[in-house]
């Protein structure tokens, strides 16, 4: 049912709406409201609206510690796919202690984190240089000595296809008297080394120019070449032992995890907080709350804000007033209100018809399924699933769901007789030569029209019922009228057409009702209309909605193709598991492939028997009374990422 | 070419045409559906690879029109009795089967390639609400109702084909 909302004001000195709001998010039950669109008007002029709150402080630090958590995740321990979050006091992460000492162990991770930045780029730059000089280690010259008075020696690097004998011919040309060395080639590069004398030098540099060489730079370079290499070795060595040692600071803080994990949650529970207050309006010294409550949630709140000085009162909201819509359902059905919510929630002055919704997707995704085997699989890993594994509420709805659809699909499995396919029989015949026969009621693949006559009826039971829904919503808004004729013709007209079918007695009866029906129709359903002719076209216009009410009937054979997918590619499985023979490689390929096939199958055709299931109920189902857009019930609650927050 | 000219009048041939054009069809209309999801499905996946989950789900969508196919093949193989190896059949009884195949894997093409543009645009529903999957779930699966329809038109009249 949609739960009935209060709407909620309190009223508190400004410096306690702090307290106030940390009972309200410990509580978790009210949503709030911008104040100003619930007041009345003249209340409204009063008071001033709420500033916007500055939270870049806590915004930033939050940002600190999430890129801190982010770096010492590598080192920290990692989360078993079982284990829950740790539960911490609200009292323990309320203060500002922990917050502040989380920041004080970002300072020193971000000290660090420079550190290492710093000397990553020493390194890199070394290592660069190193490179660089490696083609040069030949020459066995200490740099010193390249120079002296009167000459000096240069080093260039050139490209294929200048060769030696270009340089030396170029510089006979110009009358130049150079002595040229290759010291080294390697990937189409020259590399040169030119003593010459110092007067010659501009004209050297015309010929490189010419050539597109480049002159190697040895200005750091100290004794030879290969003395310097090694000199960057040493220091690329120290580089990486102090490299190291920041690494190993870094995984020590590691031991700090989980409290900057807590802090980065405190830090959100602030901010929801904070959020919060820039919905108030307020005097100058009284601030003004305002939300939507649950009724039943009422003595809760009541309790705790006795305890605090500020005055409350609740109002239920006007007759046409929209109220945010909570479904409260029983442990069996709730779960199913997910199917209603991913289409949209109901209106908040419609009805909550999620036991409907719920009964008939149990069936469907159980015949579409339909088997014993998987079936039990689903039950047990949705159930204990939803019960064991840390995950969100929404998705433990989820697995419930799909842990009770699973108890449907386990019994169409038992009436058509399939345990994994047909998995007895094939393997009892392969590995131990028996014949067996699993007992079954129906049998879908031999008796296939039974099952879909059996689907199509599901299928008018379901619409029926959505036509029953719709009356009902009518005839308690007043409109019996409607009712009769909206859905009381309608129900008349479409059973005498399917009595149609049957013979004798039943065939006359259906003659009747399916003519009274029509005739029925045909004089109500353009009674809005105002003229005469008006009327009378609306009505036989109407009964053109017999074809959708037939393509809607048709619709539901999907429920037999894909219970017959199943079925057949489970067995499909089992030909391919057996295939091997009964030897011991045999029995080995058998596991893996009967395992490897059934999840694959069970995975394919569960999702497609969620996905037509719930198809069936907006398409075919909510089309005929559904009355979305109610907007969720979202109170303000505790949402955290690393740990549960309790209340002791 | 008198051998080659006595395909036509083999019963035989027609079956065996019939489950390749049920797979095949059916095969290249999801191979083209999944192929779509899945390039647009990278997209969001390199700004934010967790959602590999919610794009996988898109993705498998219209992969069943390849599974309808396949089913169709094999029906008819266990059927016919291709599987022992031993296969006997009339012209009128192989032109049947060929026919019978056709509306799962004509279906299956268009309605795979299809279903995978609705599912591509669902991708963005994953970028940008990802809480709202399931609607975009929902709009392909509309699509799929078709190939659902011609397996079952399919598998029913092969069922029913006397051999």
């Amino acid at each position: 049912m949609i739960e009935k909302m209060k709407k909620l004001h309190i009223c508190c000195l400004r410096s306690q709406a702090e307290d106030i709001m940390s009972e309200i998010i410990r509580c978790g039950a009210v949503q709030l409201v911008r104040t100003q669109a619930m007041l009345e008007n003249d209340g409204a002029d009063a008071l001033t609206a709420g500033e916007y709150q500055h939270s870049i402080k806590e915004e930033a630090q939050l940002d600190h510690i999430e890129k801190c958590i982010k770096v010492l995740k590598p080192f920290a321990e990692k989360k078993g796919f079982f284990d829950k979050r740790p539960e911490v006091a609200y009292e323990h992460l309320a203060g500002g202690m922990l917050v502040h000492e989380a920041m004080e162990v970002c300072r020193h991770i971000e000290a660090i984190l420079s550190e290492l930045a710093a000397l990553g780029e020493k390194l890199e730059k070394t290592e660069f240089r190193r490179a660089a000089c490696m083609p040069w280690r030949t020459l066995d010259v200490s740099a010193d000595d390249m120079e002296t008075e009167n000459c000096k020696a240069s080093c260039y690097i050139l490209h294929e296809p200048i060769t030696i004998e270009n340089v030396e011919a170029a510089a006979a040309d110009r009358g130049l008297d150079l002595y040229t060395e290759q010291i080294h080639e390697e990937r189409g590069r020259l590399y040169l080394a030119i003593a010459l004398r110092r007067e010659d030098e501009i004209q050297l540099k015309e010929i490189m120019n010419d050539f597109g060489g480049r002159e190697f730079q040895k200005e750091n370079i100290n004794g030879t070449v290969s003395e310097f290499i090694s000199s960057c070795d040493v220091e690329a060595a120290a580089l990486n032992d102090s490299l190291e040692i920041q690494q190993k600071k870094l995984r020590e803080m590691s031991v700090y995890m989980k409290k900057l994990q807590m802090a980065s949650d405190a830090l959100r529970i602030r901010l929801q907080i904070l959020s919060g207050r820039e919905k108030f309006m307020h005097t100058d010294k009284v601030d003004i709350i305002s939300g939507w409550i649950p009724q039943t949630q009422i003595g809760m709140l009541a309790d705790r804000l006795n305890e605090s000085d500020c005055c409350f009162e609740y109002t239920s909201p006007g007759h046409d007033e929209e109220f945010p819509v909570l479904l409260s359902n029983s442990r069996i059905v709730a779960p199913f209100g997910a199917i209603t919510e991913m289409y949209s929630l109901p209106s908040p002055h419609s009805i909550d018809t999620n036991w409907a919704i719920g009964l008939f997707f149990f069936i469907f995704f159980g015949m579409m399924l339909s088997d014993a085997g998987y079936g039990m699989v689903l039950t047990a890993a949705g159930l204990l699933g939803a019960e064991y594994l840390d995950v969100s509420d929404s998705m433990k709805r989820i697995m419930r769901m799909i842990g009770i659809a699973g108890i449907s699909t386990a019994f169409w499995g038992i009436l058509y007789g399939s345990w994994f396919g047909d998995i007895i029989p094939v393997a009892a015949e392969v590995f131990s030569g028996r014949v067996m026969e699993i007992p079954k009621v129906i049998d879908p693949l031999n008796e296939p029209m039974k099952v879909l006559i059996l689907s199509c009826v599901l299928g008018v039971i379901h619409l029926f019922a959505g036509m029953g829904i719709k009356a009902y919503i009518m005839i308690k808004r007043g409109d019996v009228k409607g009712a009769v004729f909206d859905v009381g013709l309608w129900y008349v007209f479409l059973t005498g057409l399917m009595l149609l079918l049957a013979p004798g007695v039943a065939g006359n009866i259906g003659k009747v009702m399916s003519i009274a029906g029509a005739a029925g129709l045909v004089l109500t359903q353009g009674r809005h209309k105002p003229t005469v002719t008006g009327k009378l076209i609306s009505g036989v216009m109407s009964l053109y909605g017999v074809t959708g009410y037939f393509s809607d009937v048709l619709s539901y054979s999907r429920i037999l193709a894909l219970g017959l997918a199943t079925g057949v590619i489970a067995s499909v499985v089992n030909i391919l598991a057996t295939m091997a023979g009964s030897s011991v490689l045999g029995i080995v390929l058998f596991v893996v492939i009967f395992c490897a096939g059934h999840l694959l199958n069970l995975a394919t055709n569960a999702l497609g028997a969620y996905v037509h299931s719930a198809r069936l109920q907006y398409v075919e189902f909510f089309g005929k009374y559904y009355e979305g857009g109610g907007e969720k019930f979202s109170p303000l609650k505790i949402e955290t990422e690393y740990v549960k927050v309790t209340e002791e | 070419m008198e051998s080659f000219a006595t395909l036509f009048i083999n019963g035989n041939f027609y079956a065996y045409l019939g489950v390749a054009a049920a797979v095949v069809l059916g095969g290249m209309g999801s191979a083209k559906g999944v192929g779509i999801v899945g390039e647009a499905a990278s997209g969001v996946l390199s700004e934010d690879p967790e959602k590999f989950g919610q794009c996988l789900v898109l993705q498998a969508l219209p992969g069943t029109q390849g599974i309808y196919g396949f089913l169709i093949g094999f029906i008819i193989m266990l059927n016919t009795g291709m599987l022992a190896g031993d296969v006997q059949l009339s012209v009128g009884t192989g032109a049947a089967v060929l026919v019978a195949s056709l509306p799962a894997g004509i279906v299956g093409l268009v309605s795979g390639i299809y279903q995978g543009r609705v599912s591509a645009a669902g991708i963005k529903v994953i970028a940008r609400k990802p809480d709202q999957v399931s609607k975009a779930m929902v709009s392909a699966a509309l699509v799929e109702t078709y190939a659902i329809l011609a397996f079952l038109i399919s598998m029913l009249l092969i069922f029913n084909i006397k051999i």
